[in-house]
């Protein structure tokens, strides 16, 4: 019986989300065809995608590339930026966590750098570092920073005051302290931090390649998009959308087994 | 209590708040322990039982009063007083054997040990309280007795002098609080330490203390008279419920607890009785043996 259940569950999971996606290509076959004829069919996407799916690290050119390849240039640009944020952002949660003086101070500033759009972080990278590399990991980092520092902070501030009691009667050295008792506490909010800003660190990528010319992904379908060929910009939208959802499950695993331990 | 006073509370007063939002929770606190004694504090919840721990362990300072430990004041928590709290507070990432490992890692007396004499210290203490074979489960598997005597096992692994303890059982169903109660009272005779324990069972109290003291009522909760308990270790629980001095010293301080102790404070403000209404624990409002007086 259960595993009859099991099955019917496993193959409901599969079955409907198929039938979904049916819909949608027939959507958008009828929507290419009838309301906007410059939108490409999907069987005119799968043909003109095809070399750059069915080999996908293949480097025929610069700007002729597998999309694998030019995924991989964004996620390497991505991990750098991200690294930046959660160097910078994590201690930057601590502080604002442990010291009420500190948060009363930055919270009005941190509420308003926080809803700014990479879009106009970038132009001030490119005045301050001149070079357009590290202007992009400037603007990965800076916004990808903040659900990092304010999930930390959050995390501080709950640690259950009979953790810092035990702490003080055990006498540990401030090291200790925070290696024993403090990190370990806060680590799953700080991980719910982690995985929302990757998942921004994503997003910032496209927008920032654009307006850099980086190869990867964006700059693909930026430059794809001013040659006129649109099938390869929805095949970097898929492309951009599944490596997201990879790496937000990515995270949610190991925030998962955080939270079970 | 031939060598005098070890640990001394004198005028001891500590509130919350300020101007008129200030409540008082202890008043005039006297108290003194002798030098391996095991004293019980037995009050209302919400009396201020765990202020009044809080403030022995260090982690306050009395707003009024002196508290001094061998003649020498205590200015914040310290290594010759090792504390349970009510609700173990485990480091649940740590297993067992870690947390009581902690507590001697960083202790000035054991700096000069190599790791692995405190790695056997600490073994040796998750031993004394029959807890060798879950040394490496992490507190969540653990039941709450086990919890409990991992916490006690840390506690008494840095080796201190006072063992403070805050209600250690209240948590913990009846029969793992019975067998609690006897290795407490195991664990005490073999090391002679002073120990407070504070707790809101009577019975506990008659089965564990030298000497039990009842807290009155809050707010401003001050001790009634202490009441020593005359009767023979080891105490056996079955027995004991027959023993004269048992129910005279149990009579005693309900009477307080009951009488006095619960009017104390009611004066200043509309002072509820708290755990009157609180039938889910064994509040001092126990029904107390058939032949009790309850001073009214």
């Amino acid at each position: 019986m259960t595993t009859k259940a099991k099955f019917k569950f496993d193959a409901s999971a599969i079955v409907l989300p198929g039938i979904a996606v049916l819909l949608l290509l027939l959507l958008w076959a009828i929507t290419s065809s009838t309301l906007s004829k410059n939108l490409p069919s999907p069987a005119k996407t799968w043909e003109v995608s095809k070399p750059f799916v069915t080999a996908p690290f293949e480097k025929r050119g610069e700007l002729d590339q597998g999309v694998a390849r030019f995924a991989w240039y964004s996620l390497i640009l991505v991990a750098k930026g991200y690294a930046i944020a959660l160097l910078l952002g994590a201690p930057l949660g601590f502080i604002l966590g442990w010291s009420k003086l500190f948060a009363k101070s930055f919270d009005p500033i941190i509420q308003v750098l926080r809803p700014v759009s990479p879009l106009a972080w970038l132009p001030l990278g490119l005045v301050l570092f001149e070079k357009s590399h590290p202007a992009a990991l400037f603007t990965i980092a800076i916004c990808a920073m903040w659900p990092t520092v304010l999930n930390t902070a959050l995390g501080v501030r709950s640690i259950p005051q009979d953790y810092l009691n035990v702490a003080r009667v055990l006498q540990l050295s401030p090291g200790k302290t925070f290696f024993k008792v403090l990190l370990p506490a806060a680590l799953p909010y700080m991980f719910t931090g982690f995985r929302l800003s990757l998942g921004i660190a994503w997003l910032v990528i496209v927008a920032v390649e654009m307006l850099t010319g980086t190869p990867g992904i964006g700059g693909f379908l930026w430059q794809e998009y001013n040659s006129l060929i649109y099938e390869h910009i929805i095949l970097c939208i898929l492309t951009i959308g599944i490596v997201g959802f990879v790496l937000d499950r990515l995270m949610s695993v190991v925030e998962q087994r955080l939270k079970a331990a | 209590m031939a060598d005098g006073a070890f640990l001394e509370l004198s005028g001891v007063c500590k509130g919350y708040g300020k101007g008129d939002a200030r409540s008082e929770v202890l008043a005039d606190i006297d108290l003194s322990v002798a030098r391996g004694e095991l004293v019980c504090i037995v009050g209302y919840s919400g009396a201020g039982k765990t202020t009044l721990l809080n403030l022995m362990a260090g982690l306050s300072t009395p707003d009024r009063g002196t508290i001094t430990l061998a003649g020498k004041p205590v200015k914040g928590p310290g290594a010759e007083r090792g504390v349970v709290f009510q609700n173990y507070s485990l480091l649940p990432w740590l297993t067992a054997f870690e947390n009581v490992y902690l507590a001697l890692d960083q202790q000035q007396r054991f700096a000069s040990w190599p790791k692995a004499r405190k790695r056997e210290h600490a073994a040796q203490h998750l031993s004394l309280v029959n807890l060798a074979a879950a040394r490496d489960k992490r507190p969540s598997e653990l039941s709450g007795g086990m919890r409990q005597r991992v916490a006690l096992a840390r506690a008494l692994a840095a080796d201190p002098e006072v063992l403070l303890m805050d209600e250690p059982l209240s948590a913990l169903d009846a029969l793992t609080r019975a067998v609690l109660q006897d290795e407490i009272a195991r664990i005490w005779e073999q090391s002679k330490k002073t120990v407070v324990l504070i707790t809101n069972d009577v019975d506990e109290a008659l089965l564990l203390a030298d000497r039990i003291i009842p807290l009155s009522v809050g707010p401003a909760a001050t001790f009634g008279p202490a009441v020593a308990v005359p009767i023979p270790r080891p105490r056996d629980r079955k027995t004991m419920n027959h023993d004269a001095r048992f129910k005279a010293v149990r009579n005693e301080v309900i009477a307080y607890l009951l009488g006095p102790g619960r009017r104390r404070g009611a004066a200043d403000k509309a002072a509820a009785p708290v755990a009157l209404a609180n039938a889910s624990e064994p509040t001092p409002t126990s029904p107390p043996p058939d032949d009790t007086v309850v001073a009214a």
